[in-house]
């Protein structure tokens, strides 16, 4: 599989393409990684978020014209994310920030979300986690994909938009709904 | 433009210039549509990590899988090298036992069962001491305390637990020497002296007397680590 493909699989979260992708750098990747005073437990964790921040990045579009090869730039997020983590243990003092050590940072576009949730977004949450199937399908090619109504509609093999549309909106209500009797 | 158009086209990021500045007016004057839209973009967090959740959980079965090899096709590869290996040179496996593994497999110190330790007891005598230690890993001091007793009474039972803590602290010719002599006498403590003897002797890739001390074991009474031993016994053979 090309890069672009690996990409386009993602997008669409093929699990095999995640696996292939998963399997073919660890190796690679543990090597590289052990260079550090770090775990190889920690190694294995990071690994699977420098992985899952490609994945995001894949799904968002923020890779599509990638001007490295995807390994390289899967392992300029690890780099990005162990140097966090020394930081973090306090194994390493950074003068700067982790980031400015990724050399090429325009050929690396990446964004990493590690915040925690604050309180309104976990009741949020427990109340999507109880929403049905077609609500959470809906919701997340919408939020997560950026796919408008008529890419849902496709996609989850509705016969309109407006049935979308409806159905969306639904959603949203019984979320507010659940939030609100709280 | 319908304000919910207006949010819905904000995410799929499709907001032509002119609707972003009605997006961004509405944005600083009406706080009801801030308030959906904080709603929304909350929304859109929870659901990313959610993904995210997902795709760790997939990727931590990926790594289990790598572990467990349980996949056809490296049962394949591991089952040609074995034929290859077994076909071309069956010697070389015989001598290649390896003992380090065995060792660590097989190896835990002998439980404490002379001196119950009661957490919160301040007992302070120096066999409460030296069994407290053992049974927090702390086999340095532990041994320290098992060397005093000894010192003031000699006894085959605290030795066996001193040579415990010499093998956990690699001194294992000098628990081996303990071993030895406390199989000189027979006593209930025998078959565990020969199951420890075994792994001492293992541990230095002595296997011939390893498989001595497990037969020994095996042919007695005692029920103590029988199975064990044979088991390990096939392996060693």
């Amino acid at each position: 599989m090309t890069d672009n493909a690996v990409i386009e699989a993602l997008k669409k979260r093929d699990p095999n393409a995640l696996k292939q992708i998963y399997a073919n750098n660890r190796l690679a990747f543990i090597g590289f990684a052990k260079k550090y005073p770090i775990t190889e437990d920690d190694i294995i964790d990071i690994y699977q978020d420098a992985i899952i921040a490609l994945r995001d990045n894949a799904v968002n579009g923020t890779i599509d014209e990638l001007k490295s090869e995807l390994k390289t730039y899967l392992f300029s997020i690890g780099k990005y994310m162990i140097f966090n983590k020394l930081k973090q243990q306090k194994k390493m003092y950074l003068v700067e920030n982790p980031s400015d050590f990724i050399e090429n940072k325009e050929a690396f576009p990446f964004s990493i979300n590690t915040d925690e949730l604050t309180n309104e977004q976990k009741q949020l949450q427990t109340a999507f986690k109880a929403l049905g199937e077609k609500c959470k399908a809906v919701l997340t090619l919408f939020y997560y994909r950026g796919f408008d109504l008529e890419e849902i509609m496709k996609e989850l093999n509705y016969t309109n938009k407006d049935v979308v549309k409806s159905q969306k909106s639904r959603c949203l209500k019984s979320l507010k709904t659940m939030i609100f009797k709280n | 433009m319908d304000k919910k158009e207006l949010i819905a086209q904000y995410f799929t990021q499709k907001l032509s210039q002119e609707a972003q500045k009605e997006f961004d007016h509405l944005m600083a004057t009406d706080a009801e549509f801030a308030k959906d839209v904080t709603f929304q973009k909350n929304l859109k967090t929870i659901i990313e990590k959610e993904e995210r959740n997902t795709v760790k959980q997939q990727l931590q079965g990926f790594e289990a899988e790598e572990h467990s090899g349980f996949n056809y096709k490296n049962w394949l590869i591991a089952a040609t090298i074995v034929i290859l290996l077994g076909l071309s040179s069956f010697w070389y496996f015989n001598n290649t036992i390896d003992t380090e593994k065995l060792y660590v497999e097989n190896f835990e110190p002998y439980r404490n069962v002379v001196q119950p330790i009661v957490r919160g007891e301040a007992k302070t005598d120096l066999k409460t001491k030296a069994f407290t230690a053992y049974e927090i890993k702390n086999y340095t001091e532990a041994l320290r305390y098992f060397d005093e007793l000894l010192k003031e009474n000699p006894d085959e039972t605290i030795a066996f637990y001193k040579a415990n803590v010499l093998m956990k602290l690699d001194k294992t010719e000098e628990a081996v020497a303990i071993f030895k002599t406390n199989l000189k006498t027979s006593d209930s403590l025998d078959a565990k002296n020969n199951w420890y003897l075994a792994l001492a002797f293992l541990k230095n890739e002595n296997i011939e007397n390893a498989k001595d001390q497990l037969s020994h074991l095996i042919k007695s009474e005692s029920t103590f680590k029988k199975d064990e031993a044979k088991k390990l016994l096939k392996k060693l053979n």
